[in-house]
């Protein structure tokens, strides 16, 4: 039962974006990231949402999908919200209420705050939802591939991750068979108080450890058997190449990039204000 | 020429305070190329630590092996060796390295560095001949036991090997899966790959051309499955029969069969018709 949940947050579907480079998305996904924190506007973060938007309509995503990565941090999302609505004492007034003051600049703040959030998130999960593991893995150690002339061992953490993601299922697999083992000599692990469920655990975490030792040992030995670190230079038999869409996406979002920090950085001082001529008085 | 030699060596599993556990005590034989051997003995007699030494796994502490006149001792060439020598081993699940089955095929051919090219039609000729090809871009944790050895075995081919040594690979697998993996090993022993097969099973060790018995790290039986079968020390190695061996000896027993050196169904079965005839 655990088998497919195991694959993370995954959600196969046939779409450009799932077949973009995991190279371009790892680098795209950074530079939106960064991007957002430039964002400043109401313009801004419509341009960020629309962009959003767009991913996920062209990835053929559900929406639910991508709203459940924002929920995991929905909590953190109200704290800085409540806080920054109520600390922020400059500007105008809009209520006061014993020491409770809302202030016009602390309103702006927190809906900024709260959307910077929910961008943040949705935008970095788009990334997980339509990259399989093992392309992240891939795409990971291609880009750190100049780190090896610092003499990091590029291809050896490489090898770790994949190793780990490989045996996702196979340790999956095995917690049910313990967890059935235990059981079976009458272990009841969804009964009693949090504490008695973490303590009822650990007859399963044992054996779990201790066969993926055992596993790992014949594991070195399957890979020595089969030559690794026979050569200095391993070939790869998957080679990603950059297509016309990874060049399509780059230039999207290097033109989103683009006009974010022109919207920052020039066009307040050459007197366009964009957020005053969509909303007029409104703010 | 022998292809493996093995000249009187040792091995000693290190324990604590310089203590050791000794595995292989003087031991020596000759396997020839294109042979068909099944290596087997009681556990602990040593025959998974011998697989081990002939791809220098595990070093002789005293004593020699070599593959094509390679040493398995020297730190220089021991790729070479592995490169001859392929192992496959017990659990399928512990000896594949990735997710993907061609890339798993692929590991060993990318471990020496070769190119791209070559690679892919090494990937091609070892599942092709494992008979895995359609499955090549599915997910290995998802296929069946015999099926997992199949791709094991063709990881192990993509090295273009010249000796194929399965540790026990068959006994963790269903009677289906093991009659695949036994077909496939059969085969590939018919195109000139010399086979070690270290097995409990005595069936399957009638298979082979030639028996190799170990009893406590030494040799004991060395000799024709018909010749191992009817060896006085069979049970003092901790073997059996194979079941129609044992069956024609219970026939022999209760009425006047002639057994002979029967270790095969398909003889048995004949024979027993000949004499009731």
């Amino acid at each position: 039962m655990f088998r497919d949940v195991a694959f993370g947050q995954y959600y196969p579907a046939n779409s450009v974006v799932h077949r973009l480079d995991p190279r371009v998305k790892l680098i795209l996904t950074l530079l939106y990231v960064i991007g957002i924190f430039f964002v400043k506007s109401y313009f801004g973060f419509m341009l960020t949402a629309a962009l959003l938007i767009l991913i996920i309509l062209v990835a053929r995503l559900p929406m639910a999908s991508v709203l459940k990565s924002v929920r995991g941090i929905l909590l953190i999302v109200l704290f800085t919200a409540v806080i920054n609505l109520f600390m922020i004492k400059e500007g105008d007034v809009l209520v006061q209420w014993k020491i409770f003051t809302i202030t016009k600049n602390g309103v702006h703040t927190t809906i900024k705050i709260v959307l910077r959030l929910v961008l943040l998130i949705s935008g970095a999960s788009l990334l997980p939802l339509t990259t399989t593991p093992v392309e992240l893995a891939d795409g990971l150690e291609s880009l750190m591939k100049p780190l090896a002339l610092l003499k990091v061992p590029v291809r050896d953490i490489a090898m770790i991750m994949s190793i780990a993601l490989r045996f996702i299922p196979t340790l999956f697999e095995e917690t049910n068979k313990i967890i059935s083992a235990q059981k079976a000599r009458g272990a009841s692990l969804d009964t009693g108080n949090i504490f008695a469920r973490i303590k009822a655990l650990l007859p399963v975490l044992i054996p779990l450890f201790v066969n993926s030792f055992r596993r790992a040992d014949e594991l070195a030995f399957a890979m020595d058997a089969r030559c690794y670190n026979a050569s200095d230079k391993r070939t790869k038999l998957k080679k990603a190449r950059i297509r016309f869409a990874d060049i399509l996406a780059a230039v999207i979002v290097c033109a989103f990039f683009t006009v974010i920090l022109l919207d920052r950085y020039y066009f307040g001082s050459v007197g366009i204000n964009i957020d005053a001529m969509i909303f007029g008085g409104l703010l | 020429m022998a292809k493996i030699v093995v000249d009187n060596i040792s091995y000693v599993y290190p324990l604590r305070d310089g203590v050791g556990l000794k595995a292989i005590k003087n031991l020596s034989l000759e396997i020839g190329e294109g042979e068909y051997v099944a290596l087997t003995g009681m556990n602990g007699s040593g025959k998974s630590t011998l697989a081990k030494l002939l791809n220098g796994l595990f070093k002789p502490i005293s004593g020699r092996i070599t593959v094509d006149g390679i040493s398995t001792s020297d730190e220089n060439s021991v790729f070479e060796v592995r490169k001859k020598v392929g192992m496959v081993f017990q659990n399928p699940d512990n000896q594949t390295v990735a997710t993907l089955i061609e890339d798993d095929v692929a590991f060993g051919p990318e471990n020496l560095g070769l190119p791209r090219e070559e690679l892919i039609s090494r990937v091609d000729y070892a599942l092709d001949a494992v008979g895995m090809s359609e499955f090549r871009g599915r997910e290995a944790s998802k296929l069946s036991g015999g099926q997992k050895q199949r791709v094991a075995i063709a990881g192990v081919l993509a090295m273009r090997p010249e000796v194929l040594i399965l540790d026990e690979a068959t006994s963790m697998l269903d009677p289906e899966g093991r009659a695949e993996v036994l077909d496939v090993v059969g085969k590939l022993n018919k195109q000139g790959i010399t086979v070690i097969n270290i097995t409990h099973n005595m069936e399957e060790a009638a298979l082979a051309r030639r028996v190799i018995a170990l009893r406590k790290g030494r040799l004991a039986i060395d000799g024709t499955p018909a010749q191992v079968f009817s060896s006085s020390l069979l049970e003092a190695c901790g073997l059996s029969l194979p079941p129609a061996a044992a069956l024609a000896r219970l026939l022999e027993e209760t009425c006047d069969f002639a057994a002979g050196n029967i270790i095969d169904e398909a003889t048995l079965a004949e024979e027993i018709c000949r004499q009731l005839r």
